[in-house]
């Protein structure tokens, strides 16, 4: 009996490698997170301080992946794993290491979201974000749903989180756009691979990127063309002219060219769901909505939309809660929604070349993003050129956000996010690249070169590579901004001190905002922050810091550290302004080892208000 | 829905946004449903229908508009 079990389980284990090679990959995640000293962090964020096993982990779980992406017996189960521990790997390396959560904004939005609880309602007038409060809303009822006094305790873990999330609806947009099962999941990979735009910290955006991936995974999975419009025989140009000329009629444009194996009964109530996030998106982000209006408009012209109500409803929904939800924002400043329309090439000069600036380090992490994201798209040039296919839907949809930068600026981050909108279908179409469907009625732009036939062995060797050079930039770029954006203990507790003993309507002088500050006192305490959108020089800083005479004071290692990456000031510069607030009447109140908090006196002692 | 209904000023253009926006939300349930069920009706009703919604939907971003300039 024993003598035949050996067997059995070597034949198991052999069969299974690759859950061995995950469950080794997983030990050596753990042992990168536990040798990693936060502390020691330099100037290009997270990647200083991860050491071998991080990148041998990550070698081992990228192989293992890929051979069961091209292994006769691949299992979707086995995949799931993999892609979540790549997960692991991309998106919970920072929340391990770091103490508290990163991100600024993650604090601000707890602050928010403790108001929402205390008062019942949002705060009028305070901030634009107030005017889209459903994802503040939902969290505020989840925090007195688990009995939690703020939502804090969600912050830190969120992007891990979220991030696992998205899983379900990009495999279900990868089952349903017609590419290969290998080209499926290794297009899913690569979306995690290249998701180096950090919007996945504790955000309404987040969840609303959620409900955009669901919304357009179900569309594709209910709906499919009822018959391609073919036309041949009128040479290259000619045909896509037409292509283009039947995609607009108006049979296809109310729904008319679709069909769907699922029963009426199961549409009616996917509608009434899709509607209902339909509602909840418009709701909690002000971007979100056109971007899925963009992307329904994509899958009607490419006749994946079956009930063209449904882009109506959101087309209303997305109007109205601007017009009349909103009205907090827009009123007084109706020229930051409409001012930029039109002007692609100022909105693109403010989301790319305005970007690189700081220290020679800063530079180099912007370049490298902006230099990844170009070579993404090239991958879903090569797709869209190599793959055949049964519909343009992909190409529709990754090309669909790309609209919003001639309409939104976005304050300077429009690039990111419409590259983030795209990121599910650029991603596919360059797994299209490496591993193009060969079957379909389109057929691909590039005809199969026969002599690459004889290399196909090298496939899995090119495929897999690319995948953990994607994996290690997206490591690098993503944590590249980590030695001020995440933050210490001893920040923290300094930021609490300060709330512990500030009083209502005192000033809180902060360098930047790359503090965990804004999680309490929401419109009853100000925090100014003196680094302001355009970056000044030392002097103009300390200069209008001793000007407004804020009440405190709170110098930090991260906003030390935004000072040298981003705003180009030299080593130290934080200990110069500290001496010049002793002399201008401030003394040091608290202290840690990566933060100070000082109080303004005059002669009486500390200043009342 | 406090601020949604502060926001509404009766027979100013907030009304007639909101009215618009719910009138429009009926008429494409009504159309979701009569060619989802396929229920029989003559090809001119379909075409009034779908008139119907398209002036409700232009009247309604005209409503958005006058508030924008109404309230700006």
């Amino acid at each position: 009996m024993n003598t035949l079990a050996i067997p059995t389980v070597t034949k198991r284990l052999v069969r299974h490698w690759t859950l061995v090679a995950a469950v080794v990959s997983l030990a050596l995640w753990v042992l990168a997170v536990e040798e990693a000293h936060f502390l020691d962090m330099g100037a290009n964020g997270l990647v200083t301080i991860l050491r071998w096993p991080y990148f041998a982990g990550l070698l081992v779980v990228c192989v293992s992946f890929v051979a069961e992406i091209f292994r006769r017996e691949s299992s979707d189960g086995r995949l799931t794993l993999l892609v979540l521990i790549i997960v692991i790997f991309l998106f919970a390396t920072g929340p391990a290491i770091e103490p508290v959560a990163a991100i600024s904004d993650s604090w601000i939005h707890s602050g928010f979201i403790g108001y929402i609880l205390t008062n019942g309602h949002v705060l009028h007038g305070y901030d634009a974000r107030f005017s889209w409060p459903g994802g503040f809303v939902l969290a505020a009822l989840t925090s007195a749903f688990t009995g939690q006094a703020n939502s804090l305790a969600f912050a830190r873990w969120f992007p891990v989180v979220i991030e696992a999330m998205y899983l379900a609806p990009v495999v279900v947009i990868g089952s349903n756009s017609g590419v290969s099962r290998r080209t499926k999941w290794l297009g899913v990979a690569i979306f995690y691979a290249m998701d180096w735009i950090y919007q996945d910290y504790f955000s309404p955006q987040a969840l609303d990127y959620l409900f955009y991936l669901v919304f357009i995974a179900s569309v594709l999975a209910i709906w499919s063309p009822s018959r391609r419009s073919f036309v041949r025989g009128r040479g290259l140009i000619g045909t896509k002219l037409d292509q283009v000329r039947n995609a607009l009629k108006w049979n296809r444009l109310i729904g008319e060219q679709t069909v769907s194996q699922q029963s009426d009964a199961t549409i009616y109530f996917v509608m009434v769901l899709l509607s209902l996030i339909s509602l909840a998106a418009v709701m909690s982000h002000q971007l979100t909505p056109y971007a899925l209006i963009l992307a329904l408009l994509g899958c009607l012209v490419t006749s994946r939309l079956g009930r063209p109500e449904l882009l109506a409803l959101t087309i209303v929904f997305s109007v109205a809660w601007l017009s009349l939800g909103a009205s907090d924002f827009w009123i007084g400043h109706l020229s930051a929604i409409f001012g930029s329309v039109g002007q692609v090439g100022s909105t693109l000069g403010t989301n790319v070349a305005s970007r690189v600036v700081g220290s020679a380090s800063h530079r180099f992490i912007v370049s490298l993003r902006i230099e990844i994201t170009g070579v993404l798209l090239l991958f879903a040039a090569a797709g869209t050129l190599r793959r055949a296919t049964d519909s343009r839907t992909l190409e529709a949809l990754a090309g669909a956000p790309f609209v919003i930068l001639g309409l939104q600026g976005y304050g300077g981050e429009g690039l990111l996010r419409v590259v983030l909108f795209s990121l599910p279908f650029t991603s596919l179409l360059a797994a299209s690249a490496l591993i193009p469907t060969l079957t379909g009625e389109v057929r691909p732009w590039i005809q199969p070169i026969k002599w690459m036939t004889r290399l196909e062995v090298l496939r899995p060797i090119v495929v897999t590579l690319v995948l953990v050079v994607m994996c290690i930039l997206t490591t690098v770029v993503r944590g590249g901004n980590d030695a001020y954006e995440s933050f210490s203990v001893g920040e923290l507790n300094a930021v609490n001190y300060v709330y512990g003993h500030v009083k209502a309507n005192q000033v809180v002088g902060i360098i930047s905002t790359y503090l965990p500050i804004g999680q309490l006192d929401v419109g009853t305490v100000d925090v100014i922050s003196f680094g302001g959108d355009t970056i000044p020089t030392q002097a103009q800083l300390a200069k209008s810091m001793l000007r407004t005479r804020p009440d405190f004071v709170i110098l930090s290692q991260s906003e030390e550290a935004w000072g040298e990456v981003v705003g180009g000031y030299p080593p130290g510069w934080e200990n110069q302004l500290g001496t010049q607030l002793i002399k201008a009447n401030y003394r040091v109140v608290a202290s840690w080892a990566t933060a100070q908090v000082y109080q303004a006196y005059n002669k009486w002692g500390p200043l009342t208000s | 829905m406090t601020t949604l209904l502060s926001a509404v000023n009766a027979f100013g253009p907030s009304t007639l946004t909101l009215m618009s926006m719910i009138l429009t939300v009926a008429l494409l349930v009504v159309r979701a449903v009569v060619h989802q069920s396929r229920i029989t009706v003559t090809r001119a009703s379909l075409i009034w229908l779908d008139a119907a919604i398209v002036v409700l939907i232009v009247a309604f971003l005209v409503f958005v508009y006058l508030r924008f300039l109404y309230l700006v």
